[in-house]
């Protein structure tokens, strides 16, 4: 596995400095889905902060999540979340209660409204029954749908849909939050806030976001990586992949950091 | 002339005071919003809270695809139908149908295919294995009362009500594991079918009638089979619906 943590030396600007344990350690996690080789031996370690994901259709993001959400159990490799080891069935139980997790396709029963569809997950992530409501409150009116709490989920709009999807996933305040795509359907405006409640959440928890949407990395995130073939191929914070973009022409994108994020798939294939 | 002494303002509390009347406005609001915005619970999901202990477990049962109204009322028509049939015809329908349509509603009980919220569910502290042997166990005992209704009110065939319960559960348990090995409640419930079926057509066959699959004699006959049937759709059930550290150890067994 190829990590590139600095790029040019001299333009790296530090990635904001993380505390405890780490809330992600990877170590040689590889996973295949009959010939394809979806995870490639991922190194990884990650602590508080928002670190987002980047690369492009299959090169293994959405697997990545769906181990770290302990779904998926990787075919080689150890895993650590939280500190915690989830082979331990009662360490992943305690990992699951300060987990959040939004899958890129998720589903939901038509007639809950938008409340019962949180509460729902509240319950499930064992959350102290009196505290049940006022978290989910919360975590409406964080993903600004107070005017939709009691409207049912089928009557949602997609983008509304992902905002109660995010609720749910940040209603128990997780320690570890993995949010696969979330800001597909949300309109500009939803997605300025929803970067707001993403670095706010990346204040105190681990929180790892796959995207397509590079703009959002550069603006939500403190670190990126960049995955292709399975493999982590760049490792750094925005401003190193913006650097690596920084003149026009190379890279083929628009942005200074679309460009960046060109040159290093570009690179990561030659190899 | 009336000279006035400055009276010292009393406030009447204390600075400690204060602070001990200060009240969080945000979270009094946000109870304020819980309370308008959540819908109690219905009666059921109150009983099944109360007797599993668990408000998680009470939602995941109440939230069973093949528990709800329309799916039990369909259920309860087609055992109605079987029963008038039978009544009219002297033949066993109830019992013919009865593993079928459990089959194909335990199937639908969990997992991927069937319930929209599982990817989510899965990343859940509360036991997935718990969530669906709770919602099987419910969904087995409604269609098994629904089947032993429609029996009781079939003249001449009330007395294979036992019987049938055998193949019942075999039936079901076979399209539950086809259900968590595929991931798809489709798969499952077409097993179970499928199953049923070349019983009922072997049968057919070997006896010129239908019926002859939940005859007592042959209800005993094939008893050790779907004994068979049973003990290893449960164990195949039990291993893959379970965390994974001890399905990957029984796999380095193996």
């Amino acid at each position: 596995m190829v990590v590139t943590t600095a790029s040019r030396p001299g333009t790296i600007a530090a990635p904001r400095e993380r505390t405890g344990a780490p809330g992600v350690l990877l170590r040689d996690v590889r996973h295949a889905f009959g010939r394809h080789q979806a995870l490639d031996g991922i190194d990884l370690s990650a602590g508080t902060g928002v670190l987002g994901l980047l690369g492009p259709n299959g090169a293994g993001k959405t697997t990545l999540l769906r181990a770290l959400a302990t779904v998926l159990k990787p075919s080689q490799g150890s895993i650590r979340l939280l500190g915690r080891d989830p082979r331990n069935n009662d360490e992943m139980r305690q990992i699951r209660r300060r987990l959040g997790y939004l899958p890129q396709q998720f589903g939901y029963y038509p007639n809950f409204t938008v409340f019962e569809f949180i509460e729902y997950f509240a319950l499930l992530k064992e959350m102290p029954p009196g505290q049940v409501k006022a978290a989910v409150s919360l975590a409406i009116q964080r993903v600004g749908l107070e005017d939709r709490a009691k409207t049912r989920m089928k009557s949602l709009s997609g983008g509304m849909l992902r905002r109660a999807g995010i609720a749910q996933a940040i209603v128990n305040e997780p320690e570890l939050l993995l949010l696969d795509e979330p800001t597909v359907g949300l309109d500009p405006e939803q997605r300025v806030l929803f970067r707001g409640l993403l670095r706010e959440m990346g204040e105190r928890a681990t929180v790892f976001v796959s995207t397509h949407l590079v703009e959002d990395v550069a603006i939500a995130c403190n670190e990126v990586a960049i995955m292709e073939a399975g493999a982590i191929v760049f490792r750094g914070n925005p401003v190193d992949l913006t650097d690596l973009g920084a003149v026009p022409g190379d890279g083929g994108g628009d942005s200074a950091i679309e460009r960046g994020y060109g040159l290093v798939l570009a690179s990561a294939r030659k190899r | 002339m009336t000279t006035c002494t400055p009276i010292p303002f009393d406030p009447g509390v204390t600075e400690e005071d204060m602070h001990s009347l200060d009240v969080d406005l945000d979270h009094v609001w946000l109870g304020v919003t819980g309370a308008l915005w959540s819908t109690p619970a219905n009666r059921i999901e109150r009983i099944a809270g109360s007797l599993l202990r668990s408000p998680a477990l009470a939602r995941a049962l109440v939230t069973t695809p093949s528990l709800i109204l329309s799916w039990i009322l369909a259920s309860a028509a087609v055992f109605v139908l079987g029963a008038i049939v039978a009544g009219a015809t002297a033949t066993p329908i109830v019992p013919l149908l009865a593993p079928a349509i459990a089959g194909v509603a335990v199937a639908f009980a969990y997992g991927a295919g069937a319930d929209p919220t599982y990817e989510i569910s899965r990343t859940m502290p509360t036991s997935a294995r718990m969530i669906l042997l709770l919602r099987v166990s419910v969904v087995f005992v409604t269609n098994a009362i629904l089947g032993s209704l429609a029996t009781a009110i079939v003249p001449g065939v009330a007395d294979v009500t036992v019987l049938w319960l055998l193949p019942m559960v075999a039936i079901s348990l076979l399209g539950l594991a086809g259900a968590v090995v595929t991931h798809s409640a489709t798969i499952g419930g077409s097993a179970s079918l499928a199953v049923w079926g070349v019983i009922v057509l072997a049968a057919q066959f070997r006896a010129d009638h239908f019926s002859a699959a939940v005859s007592q004699s042959a209800l005993q006959a094939l008893a050790p089979v779907y004994l068979l049937i049973t003990a290893l759709s449960l164990g195949v059930t039990l291993w893959m619906s379970g965390d994974g550290a001890k399905r990957r150890e029984l796999a380095g067994w193996l």
